[in-house]
């Protein structure tokens, strides 16, 4: 039936006149050279067929940014740089295959590469005020690049900001924008306890960040805990974005403060996992630094940017230290005259700041010819009403356009446009997705994406599941044809309770 | 019960009602003659079920169908159990005897006892078929183990009131009848949908015979969710090592770690 309807669509549209054809894609300013083209195969190439060869091998482009949540403001003429600065990788193999496909259409090798910019989301224009980004492929197949020198002046008096990126062929044609989460501004890191309600300076358990070592303050000798090849490393080009945890144990101990559960204080122990490739460092107690001292005694809220040094657990005052590129143990000497303190290196010195991993993955695999990949619309959560015959699946997130439609594994369903925050989508019978109904009983889980009118696949992290239910709900609707069914699970019901009430029988 | 042990007691409590009613030995009563026997019925239903439990249990498997209080009143020794038989007073407790001397009173032909009895013991019988008749209805609609023999009345009562249990609870527990414990119940609301289009099963179906899906419930999973949750379950513990001591090379250990995390999703 579906495929009667889409086969309808084709016919519709060769017969519909070039004016109405080219008022399907004038709302949007993305569509216009589809309409130069008037090139309606782009259409037809969305299939169930193709779809499904699409979910088979996922040749997907991600883009990848990874940012600080707090940015330190620059008074006057100093720059103080975005650290760890944001970066961008380039993951997926549709990349390449992007660029094979743009290469066999005549197009030269020097313009398949891609460059980009990143500037704060303030700016006007990204070509003069941004910082270029220019891709390295590393061993891992990903493309890298990061931007070192941004920066935000106190003429900006916002309090919140975000970062564009914005990416091109080497020939020019845009690919798309890309946003950051938000960042926050803040003057300097805070010296005083800081309070749990002030929740966006607090780091939270389970929350990601970086740490960085930084020699006497000099921008030149930062170096970041970064994890290469499984081992950590403190490098000066990459860093990694940690999920720091807090480890159960120590609430026994430290069972007063309730409030540790989310947030992250000094003195509790957590362990530092790297978010790619789940390498961790051994517990450890996060401790205060003070003038190169480690304080034993504070049980206050870690907040961003403050130092900090990780003493392993269970150690004789043995901490995480960097010894130019290496990350060892550094033994602290303890403090003659303050018990509850020890002295550190240079090299045992953190800064934390909490970071942010923002990801779209889209696949022009469909999409016969360039397209500008943004707004890229982002699911962040999904609502299901209705049930019995019809269920709905609510969509919510951002960028949503009336040119998306909601597809369930190579199922395309029914969808509406609410708008650019939320998508409204039938649930397609489970007997489209795989043939009779009745004989679904193992749960049937399928991708959801975003496809739009051009054939531009936008993959979600979300996929869907359908669970077969033996219980009838024992509606009182006995057709003729149903009889058969009830005579059945009427049956099952005796035996169940047969087996069950086993007990009634032998006491008599 | 304590009258389930001992039917004589139940007897004396219950018998009582049987004296006092004077209409008890006549058809021509100016009483409604429905409301007499419904009187009756539920104390002679309730000796009856006593009486047959208690020798069921003493004396022999006695055929419930067959065995109502008539015959028990004169194949019986003792007679207490002989209510009908208005002779058999020397025998009954003290405190009886003003009402069954002022029935006495009234008079009556052998003859028109006979009669009296006879067409009490029919009464007596149409009731218990009537009955017996709608236990063996409730009896066809009581699930029993394949090897069970028919159930007896009190076994079909007691499984009566577990069955109806059993179904009440599924029906509002909604619960799969496989797996009562499964782990559905974890997500909130629990949307199902039905199937559209049906069809009688016929048995080349794969699934003939089994019970039919009431249809399929929907949920959902960010797999990124759990790919972050899966990366801190499964990670491997980096030691940096201690420069003092190079023998002891930097190692991986690959350390399940479960319960110390405190994942926060």
């Amino acid at each position: 039936m579906q495929d009667q309807r889409k086969g309808d669509r084709e016919t519709g549209l060769a017969t519909v006149d070039s004016a109405e054809a080219s008022h399907l894609y004038t709302s949007d300013a993305c569509f216009t050279h589809l309409r130069e083209e008037q090139n309606f195969s782009l259409l037809q190439k969305v299939t169930r067929d193709s779809v499904r060869q699409y979910l088979q091998f996922r040749p997907d482009q991600s883009v990848i940014i990874l940012h600080a949540k707090v940015a330190q403001k620059s008074y006057g003429n100093e720059k103080r740089f975005f650290c760890p600065p944001p970066c961008v990788y380039l993951a997926g193999h549709g990349w390449k295959l992007r660029q094979e496909q743009l290469k066999a259409s005549g197009l030269g090798e020097s313009s398949c590469q891609l460059f980009g910019y990143m500037g704060l989301d303030s700016s006007t224009d990204p070509r003069t005020d941004s910082f270029k980004l220019s891709f390295e492929e590393q061993t891992d197949k990903r493309m890298f690049a990061c931007a070192k020198t941004l920066y935000i002046s106190d003429t900006d008096k916002r309090k919140h900001f975000r970062l564009l990126l914005h990416l091109f062929h080497s020939g020019g044609q845009e690919i798309g924008t890309f946003n950051s989460r938000l960042i926050k501004v803040i003057s300097k890191p805070s010296q005083k306890r800081q309070s749990m309600k002030n929740a966006d300076l607090c780091i939270s358990s389970g929350s990601k960040v970086s740490l960085f070592n930084r020699l006497r303050s000099q921008t030149v000798s930062t170096r970041y805990l970064a994890v290469e090849d499984g081992a950590f490393v403190a490098s000066a080009r990459q860093w990694t974005a940690f999920t720091v945890t807090l480890v159960e144990e120590m609430h026994a101990v430290h069972s007063e403060y309730s409030m540790c559960d989310s947030y992250i204080c000094y003195g509790c122990v957590v362990q530092l996992v790297c978010t790619d490739s789940g390498v961790a460092l051994p517990p450890m107690v996060i401790r205060k630094v003070n003038k190169q001292h480690a304080c034993l005694d504070v049980d206050e809220p870690v907040s961003q940017l403050h130092k900090c040094a990780f003493q392993f657990r269970d150690s004789n005052h043995m901490y995480l230290c960097l010894s130019n590129e290496k990350i060892i143990q550094f033994q602290a000497s303890p403090c003659p005259k303050e018990s509850h303190k020890v002295l550190l290196n240079d090299g045992s010195c953190w800064t934390i700041i909490g970071t942010e991993v923002v990801e779209y993955t889209f696949s022009e695999s469909l999409a016969g010819h360039p397209t500008t990949i943004s707004p890229v619309p982002m699911i962040n959560g999904l609502e299901l009403n209705g049930g019995g015959h019809v269920a709905m699946l609510e969509l919510h997130g951002e960028n949503f356009s009336p040119h998306l439609k909601v597809w369930f594994g190579d199922m395309e369903a029914e969808t509406m446009f609410r708008s650019s925050r939320s998508l409204l989508s039938v649930v397609p019978d489970v007997s489209i997705l795989s043939g009779e109904w009745r004989w679904m009983r193992q749960p049937i889980t399928v991708p959801l994406s975003l496809i739009r009118f051009d054939g531009l696949i936008y993959r979600s992290s979300y996929s869907f599941t359908y669970t077969p239910e033996h219980s009838a709900p024992f509606q009182a609707n006995v057709t003729a044809e149903r009889t058969a069914d009830s005579d059945s699970l009427i049956d099952t019901i005796h035996q169940e309770f047969t087996r069950m009430n086993f007990h009634l029988f032998m006491q008599s | 019960m304590d009258t389930v042990l001992d039917p004589f007691t139940g007897l004396d409590s219950f018998s009582s009602p049987y004296f006092d009613d004077d209409d008890f030995f006549t058809d021509h009563s100016s009483r409604d003659h429905l409301d007499t026997d419904d009187f009756l019925d539920e104390d002679v239903d309730f000796l009856t079920s006593q009486i047959q439990e208690y020798y069921k249990d003493s004396r022999i498997a006695q055929d419930g169908d067959y065995c109502d209080v008539g015959n028990f009143s004169f194949s019986s020794s003792s007679s207490t159990f002989s209510y009908g038989c208005a002779d058999s007073t020397s025998e009954l407790s003290p405190h009886r005897d003003g009402l069954l001397l002022k029935r006495r009173r009234r008079m009556r032909s052998e003859t028109e006892m006979q009669q009296l009895r006879q067409a009490a013991n029919v009464r007596e019988r149409r009731r218990m078929q009537s009955i017996n008749d709608a236990f063996e209805g409730l009896r066809s609609h009581i699930p029993t183990l394949p090897y069970e023999k028919r159930l007896s009345k009190v076994d079909t009562l007691r499984l009566a009131i577990g069955y109806i249990n059993f179904l009440a609870e599924l029906v509002q527990s909604d619960m799969p009848i496989r797996n009562p414990h499964s782990d559905t119940l974890n997500q909130p609301k629990k949307v199902i949908i039905c199937h559209r289009g049906t069809r009688s099963p016929s048995p080349n179906d794969p699934d003939y015979g089994l019970p039919p899906l009431a249809g399929h419930s929907l949920s959902w999973t960010d797999e990124k969710q759990l790919k972050d949750q899966n990366i801190i379950r499964t990670a491997k513990v980096w030691t940096p090592e201690d420069p003092r001591k190079l023998h002891l090379k930097s190692s991986i250990n690959n350390i399940e770690n479960e319960p110390p995390f405190n994942c926060i999703s």
